[in-house]
């Protein structure tokens, strides 16, 4: 009696998951970045993009250095030629260490998300 | 048939005829609401009457700069093609399908409008079964005018993605506070997160709480 509730709960918790996971893909997704997160890249690159999987209404992109200055020009936007994906220049004469990418979207159906993530720039 | 008698119904057919072509082409392809706030996912109706002889078979609609579509309703009996620009937005929706003579399609979808205010035009072209185009892209007051939505802050918002964020602070012109949305962005991931990662736990307690007892 007892194994079998432990068994229909090992039967409706993962439905549960899938159920939860189905919720969250119809948000807006990160399909890529430039620099990819957590990839090297040389201190030479001029920007920094972040790809959804969705269109974009409007949205930031930030990036700060290895001290924590401000390694970006301006809040970045949305990139003219592709309208799925942040794009933001980057300061000249970067130093090498790690750096945070922060963004934040209001996709086309209207759901805000932020995230971020790290690389690394070496010379 | 008397002579007189056919000449009657000659008479009636040109008076009925000269009656249906008096009539304006009053059937436009439409495109609702003719209200909108700006940068708000809204819910689209494409009204496509079948005015002529024949009915319709195909349904071009060039989406207006800026406008983001998102969603399409399958409309029964029809396919739907998009055309993509340059930079991957959707430029043209192409619905291919049949209505009868006097039919009606009607196509929906989502799409968020511009953040700009002003009047955007859904050019539209119309083919007819019989191969007829109807380029409905004219100017209001034209014979065959592109409908026109007004995006205005005026306009109550539809949030038609049904996202809370942003939904209530901006339709109001004199905002007393901004969308609490904002703050919280991001908040529902987490949580749908944490359901899935205590469910994955519980899953795997069970299985092996099975396990142990059966053997």
């Amino acid at each position: 009696m007892r194994s079998h509730r432990l068994r229909s709960i090992s039967i409706l918790a993962p439905t549960l998951v899938l159920g939860v996971a189905a919720i969250a893909a119809a948000h807006t997704e990160v399909t890529s970045t430039t620099p990819a997160s957590g990839a090297t890249a040389k201190t030479s690159i001029s920007k920094v993009t972040v790809t959804f999987t969705g269109p974009l209404r409007r949205g930031t992109l930030r990036v700060a250095g290895p001290s924590g200055a401000v390694a970006s020009v301006g809040k970045g936007g949305r990139d003219p030629r592709n309208v799925k994906r942040l794009a933001v220049a980057l300061k000249s004469s970067l130093q090498a260490g790690s750096y945070k990418a922060s963004w934040t979207i209001v996709a086309a159906d209207g759901h805000d998300q932020e995230g971020s993530f790290r690389f690394t720039l070496k010379r | 048939m008397t002579r007189v008698r056919r000449r009657l119904l000659v008479v009636a057919l040109a008076v009925v005829a000269g009656t249906l072509s008096g009539a304006p082409a009053a059937a436009h392809v439409q495109v609702r609401p003719a209200q909108a706030a700006p940068g708000d996912p809204v819910l689209w109706t494409v009204l496509v009457p079948s005015e002529q002889k024949t009915g319709t078979r195909q349904v071009e609609l060039a989406v207006p700069r800026d406008v983001l579509p998102f969603s399409y309703e399958d409309a029964p009996g029809w396919t739907r093609r998009l055309r993509m620009g340059a930079d991957g937005s959707v430029r043209t929706i192409v619905w291919r399908g049949r209505t009868s003579s006097d039919g009606l399609a009607t196509f929906r979808f989502l799409a968020s409008t511009p953040e700009r205010t002003g009047a955007i035009a859904w050019k539209a072209i119309q083919t007819y079964r019989d191969g007829a185009l109807v380029r409905w892209i004219g100017s209001a007051g034209s014979e065959h005018p592109a409908s026109i939505t007004t995006v205005s802050t005026s306009a109550a918002r539809e949030n038609a993605g049904g996202e809370r964020g942003g939904g209530v602070g901006r339709s109001a012109p004199a905002t007393a506070s901004p969308p609490p949305a904002a703050a919280v962005g991001g908040g529902p991931d987490w949580i749908a997160r944490g359901l899935g990662l205590a469910a994955l736990l519980a899953a795997a307690a069970a299985m092996i709480a099975v396990r142990r007892r059966s053997t």
